[in-house]
């Protein structure tokens, strides 16, 4: 229980300082705001609607991601151990190990909440880029009118695009006020605030339809449609299990190098990871070159947006493999960290 | 003097805190896997000029991105991390300019981008040598370094004003578009435009050498047709070259070949039986095809018929081409200076990227983006976005330097020379401007 | 006093840090006046948050006023390079490159004044010498203590042979021996001719080495003048007589009480707990004098 109470309490430190840096809500509000503007700019179709706006949003997801995992790792331990609050906490009863992984916890943290906004954003992106709409019949108001005749053909929906990036100005503008008034930290609201705003959007694109007509007004429509995409959820999330290994991997790092070390092997990790299988083929568990296949992890599992092309989708139980792999992976370097700090001068 | 020891100090010390930490070691062990791990793992088409392709064009081309990104945050670390860690306070109490503080670690950051060039160009290019001595390599693959000559023609835009100019006589000017907009779109046309050649049917080009050739040297013919479907249809033909000198003998070369790839035929200049060197050629083709069965061809006169002189070795075009890599990077590194001069070390990390991405994002929409698209109002902010930024970015990025020597085209001297002025004068001159404006107007402190 | 040259003028000096939005957040100085004199050791005193460290790096250009003037060496302002050609600073916290080495450091910001390469070796072996770092001139300074630290800072603060030397906490960190041999250095300095400003919050160097202070408190300044004057107790007189037995001290206490119609206090004079520890630590440490630089003696 000590050690349950102690663990929490050093990440939840650790998300309330890495969500304070400016870094931080400019990364999650870059990746959001690229995520939603890409449909706008969009000029080819790639034979498929939503599909640019997916794959921005997994890249954005991925890369930013990892952006993000290093600086907050770097922030939360290498900084830590250079300026001695880490000998602080390491001078309480306070086990390495343990500091070692909930500062992890803390870097999870950051990057659950760093995904939840992009994840929306992306959801919000793909339900409006160009999708080609038919509508065979004219649908009639409450005041049976005839006036929703829509066309056919490729529509926008800008209104979606329109709230989403509303949402983030709003956010930042709540984060402005609530400094000017409060003298509260910009940069904790604004990270807080981009993600709630993006989910509540989420929730109220369900009352309009593509065509930007409130579904309770449209008669024999139920009231609320969540005309989302949601095969991007399990897509999304084995995004979010390999960044949460390279939270690990950048934990791990961050207790022996500085953050611009740690963000380039962990970039050769991901390149690595991507190519792994290339360098395996045909190579002995015993070889050098099949060992580093084997530890290094496979990142290709987790890079599935090909799936959804064509209407394919990701089995959940697959996500929960996959989980189960990011699982050892997190294991094998979270150790590695902890086996490095153990004997880490601090002082 | 003093100036120069100051400069020459800061410069120092920029390069032992380069060498002396673990970020560099941990790049360097990224770019040498990327130098020797690429070309084992990206998987050619099987053949010679593949490999040579996935050399050249993948793995220069990657650690070139590298190297920009880590100069870029390199040039961002050097001042804002020693703002935030208040390292400066000694240095900025010192009797030295931030004109001296910004050169010294401009010109570290020049020098050390210089040996990361020189080793990875070094590293390619033994890579190829290598790959020359394997059966088939050398045959197939010619390192070769050759002067491109395109026909004497009027440039794209005055070809567009000309047609600008037709087209109002004739008051045939679309409507709803302003004068910009349809010079933009008839000059784009002027450089894609094709050229039909029917079966029957003759068609000429004046070609002026940029060097007298002398009459031992080979001259290289390319061209490259195309049908109207983009179809794969037999090229018959002959051609017909005669130097610039009136009386003198034609040579003629007749074709047998395939539309859609380029053909090429070298011709010696002994051929022509001139007492002195050639100067200029004009070329002709004729399309002997069948009428009744042969396709049209269609070629690009400004794309798709070239003249090819020996420009020279291999080695030297690779030498010009990591000049231009250098420039650029010099470019680079005074941008991430200035924005450090700015901004926190983590907000100018992430902004320099941004507006990196920006401009390479930039400089491919402008060239999609179609008449109908500028008109919606929604576009139309990333469109002039865009725009915005590729003409800033326009005359750093000019040419690919990477594209000519994989296609073995010299890279000319003024190129290299634009490129060096722009990137290594101009621009960081206007940037080193703005950051030594904001350096000293700056607090270098925080209060008590 | 008319002729004394004023080397610092600071005439109603104020800062004000804002946030973001531009308002006043704290006022860190009010209305500072001083004028600190060629040649002389002023030292400018107060508790955490008084604004010294604020009025320090204003006066070296580190930070702008937002109100008042600051002048040096006959009209010049803190930001101008001939400024800082003249003076050496040391700050509080020794913010060193620590994959430096101390000779390389030095080194470093005699470049910075544009020394000559011969000299600054020379000056760079001679105060290495003088703060006890021969021995470690090699070895990166992030392995450094706090204190070797401080003195590779207080070397570089020298490496120009400067006319004003700033010394912001010079002693903090530094074992005793080495206190001493700071002040030392202070008076020695000062006979040359450097005039030293310095910040302290150990009293007992102030008073030992300062020939004036200020006493700074939440932004203003409280008191100004000679150490002696300020600290002088009006009233009383001390007499200090050796070799006394206690017989004959106790009649001259009886005749002292009867002129003076007062009580007398009595005691026996204690020696302060820094010469008894230099005492007992370095027994030789009162017959050899501090040896500085000699680039550094040349001034006298």
């Amino acid at each position: 229980m000590l050690y349950l109470q102690q663990s929490l309490a050093i990440a939840k430190a650790t998300v309330v300082e890495s969500i304070q840096q400016p870094i931080a809500f400019l990364i999650l509000a870059s990746g959001v705001l690229s995520t939603l503007l890409v449909p706008l700019f969009q000029f080819h179709r790639f034979s498929e609607d939503g599909r640019l706006a997916r794959d921005s949003g997994f890249s954005t997801m991925m890369v930013f991601g990892l952006a993000l995992a290093v600086t907050t790792a770097g922030r939360a331990v290498a900084v830590e151990i250079r300026r001695g609050t880490a000998a602080a906490i390491i001078g309480k009863p306070v086990a390495r190990s343990l500091f070692v992984v909930s500062k992890w916890l803390g870097v999870c943290g950051v990057l659950f909440l760093f995904w939840l906004g992009v994840t929306a954003a992306t959801l919000l992106a793909e339900r409006g880029s160009s999708h080609f709409i038919l509508n065979e019949v004219c649908t009639h108001t409450q005041h049976g009118a005839d006036d929703l005749c829509e066309p056919s053909g490729y529509i926008m929906d800008t209104l979606t695009l329109g709230l989403g990036i509303g949402g983030v100005l709003v956010a930042l503008i709540y984060a402005a006020l609530q400094q000017f008034i409060k003298r509260r930290r910009f940069g904790v609201h604004a990270f807080v605030g981009i993600t709630v705003s993006q989910g509540i959007i989420v929730g109220l694109c369900g009352l309009y339809d593509r065509t930007g007509h409130l579904l309770f007004l449209i008669k024999g429509s139920p009231v609320f449609v969540s005309d989302l995409d949601w095969r991007i959820l399990p897509v999304g999330t084995l995004v979010l299990l390999a960044l949460l290994i390279f939270a690990a991997l950048a934990t791990a790092l961050a207790t022996r190098l500085q953050t611009g070390a740690t963000f380039a092997l962990c970039v050769l990790v991901l390149l690595l990871g991507l190519t792994g299988d290339l360098l395996a083929v045909q190579t002995s568990l015993l070889s050098v070159q099949g060992w580093l296949a084997g530890l290094l992890p496979d990142i290709q599992h987790f890079w599935l947006c090909d799936v959804l092309a064509q209407g394919g989708s990701l089995s959940w139980g697959y996500v929960a493999e996959a989980g189960l792999y990011a699982l050892s992976c997190c294991i094998l370097f979270l150790t590695g960290g902890c086996l490095s700090f153990a004997n880490r001068d601090l002082g | 003097m003093k100036t120069i020891r100051k400069i020459f100090g800061i410069f120092l010390l920029a390069l032992r805190a380069s060498l002396r930490t673990k970020t560099v070691f941990a790049l360097l062990l990224l770019m040498v896997t990327s130098v020797f791990l690429l070309p084992a793992v990206v998987k050619g088409d099987g053949t010679p000029q593949g490999d040579c392709h996935i050399l050249v064009l993948y793995t220069l081309g990657f650690s070139f991105a590298l190297l920009c990104l880590s100069t870029l945050w390199a040039a961002c670390a050097l001042f804002a991390a020693e703002i935030d860690n208040q390292l400066i306070q000694l240095s900025a109490v010192k009797p030295v300019r931030a004109f001296e503080f910004w050169l010294g670690r401009w010109f570290a950051l020049l020098l050390l981008n210089a040996i990361a060039l020189f080793a990875v160009y070094s590293a390619v290019y033994l890579q190829l040598r290598w790959k020359q001595r394997q059966p088939g390599w050398r045959e197939s693959v010619q390192l070769v370094n050759r002067s491109v000559v395109h026909p004497l023609l009027p440039t794209p835009q005055e070809e567009a004003q000309e047609a600008y100019e037709l087209l109002a006589k004739q008051k045939e000017l679309p409507q709803g578009l302003s004068k910009a907009q349809i010079l933009r779109v008839l000059t784009t046309k002027a450089q894609e435009r094709y050229t039909i050649v029917n079966p029957g049917e003759s068609i000429s080009w004046r070609f002026q050498l940029p060097r007298p050739i002398a009459t031992n040297e080979l001259i290289t013919i390319r061209l490259r047709f195309d049908t109207e479907y983009s179809t794969r249809t037999q090229v018959t033909g002959v051609c017909r070259i005669a130097s610039d000198v009136l009386d003198a003998p034609m040579v003629e070369v007749p074709l047998d070949d395939f539309s859609l790839q380029e053909i090429e035929f070298d011709l010696s200049c002994q051929a022509f039986h001139l007492k002195h060197d050639l100067s200029g050629i004009n070329l002709f083709f004729t399309h002997t095809g069948n009428p009744a069965k042969a396709s049209a061809l269609m070629l690009r006169f400004r794309k798709d018929v070239v003249v090819l002189t020996q420009g020279g070795s291999f080695e030297a075009n690779l030498l010009r081409s990591a000049l231009v890599h250098w420039s650029v990077l010099a470019l680079l590194a005074a941008f991430g200076l200035t924005l450090s001069a700015c901004f926190s070390l983590p907000v100018a990390v992430f902004s320099s990227t941004i507006l990196l991405l920006l401009v390479m994002i930039g400089t491919s929409v402008t060239e999609v983006v179609s008449v109908e698209e500028e008109k919606e109002w929604l576009k139309k902010p990333g469109i002039l976005v865009s725009r915005g930024v590729s003409a800033i970015a326009h005359h750093a990025l000019r040419i690919d330097p990477l594209e000519s020597v994989i296609n073995g085209e010299r890279i000319e001297d003024q190129a290299v020379g634009e490129a060096l002025a722009w990137n290594v004068l101009l621009s960081p001159a206007c940037f080193a401007f703005l950051g030594i404006l904001i350096l000293r107007r700056r607090e270098l402190a925080s209060g008590d | 006093m008319e002729t004394m040259n004023h080397l610092i003028q600071i005439k109603n000096l104020g800062k004000t840090f804002k946030d973001f939005w531009y308002r006043p957040v704290i006022e860190a100085v009010k209305d500072l006046n001083l004028t600190i004199q060629q040649g002389e050791v002023f030292g400018l005193l107060g508790p955490n948050g008084s604004g010294k460290s604020t009025t320090l790096k204003m006066l070296l250009g580190l930070l702008r006023p937002t109100r008042g003037t600051i002048e040096l060496f006959e009209g010049l302002r803190p930001e101008d390079v001939a400024v800082k050609a003249r003076l050496g600073y040391l700050p509080e916290v020794s913010h060193l490159h620590e994959f430096l080495t101390p000779r390389e450091t030095l080194m470093y910001y005699a470049a910075l004044f544009g020394l000559p390469q011969v000299d600054a070796k020379r000056r760079t072996k001679e105060l290495l010498q003088m703060v006890g770092l021969e021995s470690v001139a090699d070895r990166a300074v992030g392995r450094f203590s706090k204190g070797m630290a401080r003195r590779v800072g207080l070397a570089q603060a020298l490496i120009n042979a400067p006319e004003l030397l700033i010394l912001d906490e010079p002693t903090s960190g530094l074992d005793p021996i080495g206190c001493r041999e700071v002040k030392d250095l202070v008076r020695l300095l000062a006979k040359s001719g450097v005039t030293v400003l310095m910040t302290s919050h150990l009293l007992a160097d102030v008073e030992d080495v300062c020939d004036r202070v200020a006493i700074m408190n939440k932004g203003e300044r409280c008191a100004y003048g000679s150490t002696r004057d300020l600290l002088r107790n009006p009233d009383m007189v001390r007499f200090s007589v050796s070799g006394l037995t206690a017989e004959v001290a106790a009649e001259i206490r009886l005749q002292l009480e009867q002129r003076a119609a007062r009580p007398v206090q009595q005691d026996f004079p204690e020696m302060s707990l820094e010469a008894y520890f230099l005492k007992v630590v370095s027994p030789d440490a009162n017959n050899t004098a501090f040896k500085v630089a000699p680039f550094l003696e040349k001034k006298q």
